[in-house]
């Protein structure tokens, strides 16, 4: 058995469900700062099967020095698309699953700016890349090859993403920026618009009382142990 | 103060609805079908769900694991797979709330 190094953790993790298969960028825990917690071999694409006849196969991808984070999934080229952060440079890596659970790396761009968010357009024609900065950036999802110029989110929606969410099948990308306020951009016009969201307190759903154990174990069960 | 689950209306991009947690959120899911919305905990490492009317919980906060970062679905099934610290779990949600029996989802 395989085992993936100390001091490497999930970052990001979706499922492919034309492949049944769950996909994890596992990154080195030091991130590029504490090297002590830094290995490279910590960073990696960790897939598994999930159908009952290869519950417990996991396939590992290693990807180098650059920390794997956020993920995109293209199912008509069975292409998982890759964010990766490194010191001063970084890149998008696009892995080929069609055969998996043998996996190719198909393309790798450097992309010159620090990336915190991925998404498809509907017919995934588009990838698009946010970057911490409010940079973002459109690739051709075959190629790599840029698409168009750089957009920057406008400063009243605020300076850095935090995060990027997209509903599958969806033109619509929210992006969750410091401060106060989402951010909806349309993946096929560029168009945005933003909600300012305050943070303040109003009703309870009640799940704040003392945390009771689950009666039985056999619902959660952790999928890679080393 | 971060403690709360902010409900966005996409027509108008108003704040429609908000709710304290009583822990710091970060991963979110939700299952259409089941009318399940599936909230993890941060630091606490807590699962949590509620109906898409967030009035009621569905089951008692299921301790997983700590720094729980992002969350995938197989809606299909009804399983959760969680990017947590110490790695990646998998969570029957469909059993997890059978098993919770006491508490009713009427």
């Amino acid at each position: 058995m395989i085992c993936r190094p100390k001091h490497s953790t999930p970052y990001d993790v979706i499922y492919l469900p034309e492949k049944k298969i769950v996909a994890a960028s596992f990154k080195m825990q030091g991130n590029n700062i504490l090297s002590f917690w830094d290995n490279s071999d910590a960073n990696m694409i960790v897939a598994a099967g999930t159908s009952k006849k290869d519950h417990n196969e996991l396939t590992y991808f290693p990807l180098g020095q650059q920390l794997p984070e956020c993920l995109a999934w293209d199912p008509k080229t069975e292409t998982l698309f890759i964010t990766r952060v490194g010191f001063g440079d970084h890149a998008v890596t696009a892995v080929d699953f069609s055969r998996y659970p043998e996996l190719k790396k198909k393309w790798e761009i450097q992309i010159g700016f620090e990336p915190n968010g991925l998404a498809l357009n509907p017919d995934f024609s588009k990838l698009i890349v946010t970057g911490i900065e409010g940079l973002i950036a459109t690739f051709n999802p075959l190629t790599g090859k840029e698409l168009g110029g750089r957009k920057r989110i406008p400063l009243a929606a605020g300076v850095n993403t935090i995060d990027t969410y997209q509903e599958r099948g969806s033109s619509n990308v929210y992006l969750a920026m410091v401060g106060k306020n989402i951010v909806e951009m349309n993946s096929d016009t560029g168009a945005i618009r933003y909600a300012r969201v305050q943070f303040r307190r109003r009703s309870d759903i009640g799940c704040s009382g003392k945390q009771k154990s689950v009666p039985d174990g056999h619902n959660v069960r952790r999928l890679e142990r080393c | 103060m971060f403690d709360a689950l902010n409900v966005v209306d996409l027509d108008t991009m108003k704040v429609k609805k908000r709710l304290r947690l009583g822990f710091k959120p970060r991963a979110i899911q939700a299952d259409y079908k089941r009318d399940l919305l599936i909230i993890g905990g941060w630091l606490n490492g807590n699962i949590t769900s509620t109906d898409f009317q967030l009035s009621k919980k569905l089951h008692e906060p299921l301790p997983v694991a700590r720094y729980m970062r992002n969350f995938a679905y197989d809606d299909e099934n009804g399983i959760l797979f969680c990017a947590c610290l110490r790695g990646l779990y998998e969570i029957n949600v469909e059993m997890l709330i059978r098993d919770n029996k006491n508490i009713s989802r009427n």
